[in-house]
């Protein structure tokens, strides 16, 4: 397998973001692209990854390939990608071959893993609540309330239209209302007046990936898991779901 | 009171049964803990390079409510949410074990005496650990502790692992939590072991640190890589040998073993096919005793507030624990009550059916 890729500062964040949620995993290559879907071991939290064929320069594969890593050892080459390096990802039976295309050439060579991977389904989830936001407006709300509080708790309402988003500390409180009027946000549509509280440290582990998205898309409905769906620019998607707690 | 070694499997697991796994990977799940287990272990760890057990003022030996405070919280706050199992009275069978295993302490106490008076620290450690044992005045102090800390411990009627292994059969716990392989026979679909001590371990006799992961052994993988049922997997565990004939039966290793009990569709004519001298144990019942041992649902688990006034009473006025870092323990633990034991996650399983 040879891929090329037009961004690889891009990949960077995202295999950052991946690498503090999952240890490590298989992306399966072939003529979609290169994906990835993986549970972490608490099974609170599922990865799905799509980076489509059209979103490469190179893309050789023979029919289907499968690529296993490490993700912290993935991301560690990663984090050497300077900026306008163009990076090379080439597959043997034992290794990975990143090369990296700038002044001069940088080779790295990480192990091939061995491993078995689960088909994961879909969870089955009917959305009552979406918005579309910025990557810094969801940048901006993790941090907020990331800092007072261990859980964020989202509150649609379908009257007025909005979104508000809570955080309780032991003595502190934070609140964030989204919508149209107030600009922090792209797109709502409310169904239902739905409310749904998640634990902050796994959207904390999303902030990475959020750095270089485009657009985030939020769905959820009542105690069921959120949807966080980060689409960029050349076309690759990282989407995650996070369970519900239940008080 | 003495907690025996329990049957030794560690050979027969195939690999594709058990897993290393990160403490964090127990989020959110209930994990019934050998108590006695847990507290023999904080006792034969818990120690000073010559083998001196923690004390406080009094001389009174506070090793194992040390390990099973700390440790406990450090559990909580990786998610794990812990009940404590505690032995019940030892069955009849067990008695000649429990007796010759006390009188080997007793020898080992009196070597350990000897080396740290001669000034041999590191054999004084061995034997010291060897010769640990468990009062019932240490098995009490830890309930009161655990009742402090808000934890639930439940009393046995007879074996610990057997109650945690129903526990976890009927689905009101995850896995059942300790260092031997019993609950297996007794049927605990899933054991975590290495919880008591995670992270780096001295290995015996050499100046060498190895890494120590909990492990976890899946019992329904196990019997169908094995190809065999519980009741195979039971008379295995009889002649490797258990607490009630600990020597086993002679010329049996795991592959022996494996051998032997597949060629028996019956487990008790198997047993009644070995020509060996019994002595005063009765093999069909230590297998009785594997297959149904006494348990029962007279259990709550409930996790509640903890008590500090209650708990600094306990270790650190009458126990001289330093008192800022007991206050930081207790910190913690009200933290991770309220983040991972008082709300709920759910996982994504439930959306996937």
């Amino acid at each position: 397998m040879k891929l090329k890729f037009k961004e690889p500062r891009t990949w960077r964040y995202i295999i950052g973001s991946i690498e503090k949620i999952i240890d490590e995993g298989v992306f399966t290559a072939n003529d979609n692209g290169l994906h990835f879907r993986a549970l972490d071991t608490s099974r609170i939290v599922m990865v799905d990854f799509i980076y489509p064929k059209s979103s490469f320069d190179e893309f050789e594969i023979n029919n289907e390939e499968s690529i296993g890593v490490s993700f912290s050892v993935l991301s560690d080459v990663l984090k050497r990608a300077e900026k306008d390096d163009e990076l090379e990802l080439i597959t043997d039976e034992n290794n990975v071959t990143l090369k990296y295309i700038g002044k001069g050439e940088r080779i790295f060579k990480i192990p091939q893993l061995s491993l078995s991977q689960d088909k994961l389904p879909e969870p089955k989830i009917t959305f009552t609540v979406k918005a579309k936001l910025t990557n810094n407006s969801f940048i901006d709300i993790i941090n907020d309330i990331e800092a007072i509080s261990d859980s964020l708790t989202i509150n649609a309402d379908d009257k007025e239209n909005k979104l508000i988003i809570t955080g309780k500390g032991d003595i502190e409180s934070a609140e964030i209302e989204l919508s149209l009027e107030k600009q922090n946000i792209i797109e709502l549509s409310v169904d239902s007046p739905d409310s749904s509280t998640y634990s902050i440290e796994y959207f904390s582990d999303m902030l990475m990936a959020a750095k270089e998205a485009d657009l985030i898309t939020l769905m959820y409905s009542q105690d069921a898991p959120i949807k966080v769906e980060m689409e960029y620019q050349n076309g690759g998607k990282i989407t995650f779901y996070v369970s519900p707690r239940i008080d | 009171m003495v907690k025996l070694l329990g049957v030794n499997l560690k050979d027969l697991i195939p690999e594709n049964a058990k897993q290393d796994i990160e403490i964090k990977s127990l989020k959110g799940y209930s994990i019934a803990l050998d108590g006695y287990n847990m507290l023999y272990q904080f006792l034969a760890a818990i120690r000073q390079p010559d083998g001196t057990p923690l004390i406080d003022s009094q001389g009174n030996i506070t090793s194992h409510i040390s390990g099973l405070f700390y440790r406990t919280i450090n559990l909580i706050e990786e998610g794990v949410k812990p009940i404590y199992v505690f032995d019940g009275k030892p069955p009849e069978m067990k008695k000649r074990e429990i007796e010759e295993r006390i009188s080997r302490r007793q020898q080992y106490a009196e070597k350990y005496q000897k080396a740290k008076e001669e000034g041999r620290i590191e054999e004084a450690k061995k034997y010291a650990q060897a010769s640990t044992s468990l009062s019932s005045t240490m098995v009490n102090d830890a309930k009161q502790l655990l009742t402090y800390m808000g934890i639930p411990w439940i009393q046995a009627p007879a074996d610990g692992e057997a109650q945690a292994a129903y526990m976890a059969k009927k689905g009101d716990v995850y896995a059942a939590g300790s260092q031997d392989y019993d609950s297996l026979l007794f049927g605990s679909p899933k054991l975590v072991r290495n919880l008591a001590i995670t992270g780096k371990r001295k290995l015996p006799n050499k100046e060498e640190y190895i890494e120590i992961k909990p492990e976890l052994i899946n019992l329904s993988d196990m019997l169908k890589l094995l190809d065999i049922s519980r009741e195979q997997l039971i008379l295995i565990g009889i002649l490797l040998g258990t607490d009630f004939n600990p020597d086993g039966v002679k010329g049996y290793g795991p592959k022996t073993a494996l051998k032997f009990v597949k060629e028996y569709k019956d487990p008790i004519k198997a047993l009644n096919s070995i020509k060996v001298d019994w002595g005063d144990v009765d093999p069909i019942k230590i297998y009785n005793y594997f297959l149904s041992p006494p348990s029962n649902d007279n259990y709550k688990i409930d996790w509640k507030e903890p008590d500090e006034e209650k708990i600094l009473d306990m270790l650190v006025k009458q126990h001289d624990f330093n008192e800022d870092r007991v206050k930081k323990a207790i910190e913690r633990l009200r933290k991770s009550y309220k983040e991972s034991i008082k709300t709920k996650q759910a996982r994504l399983d439930n959306w996937f059916k």
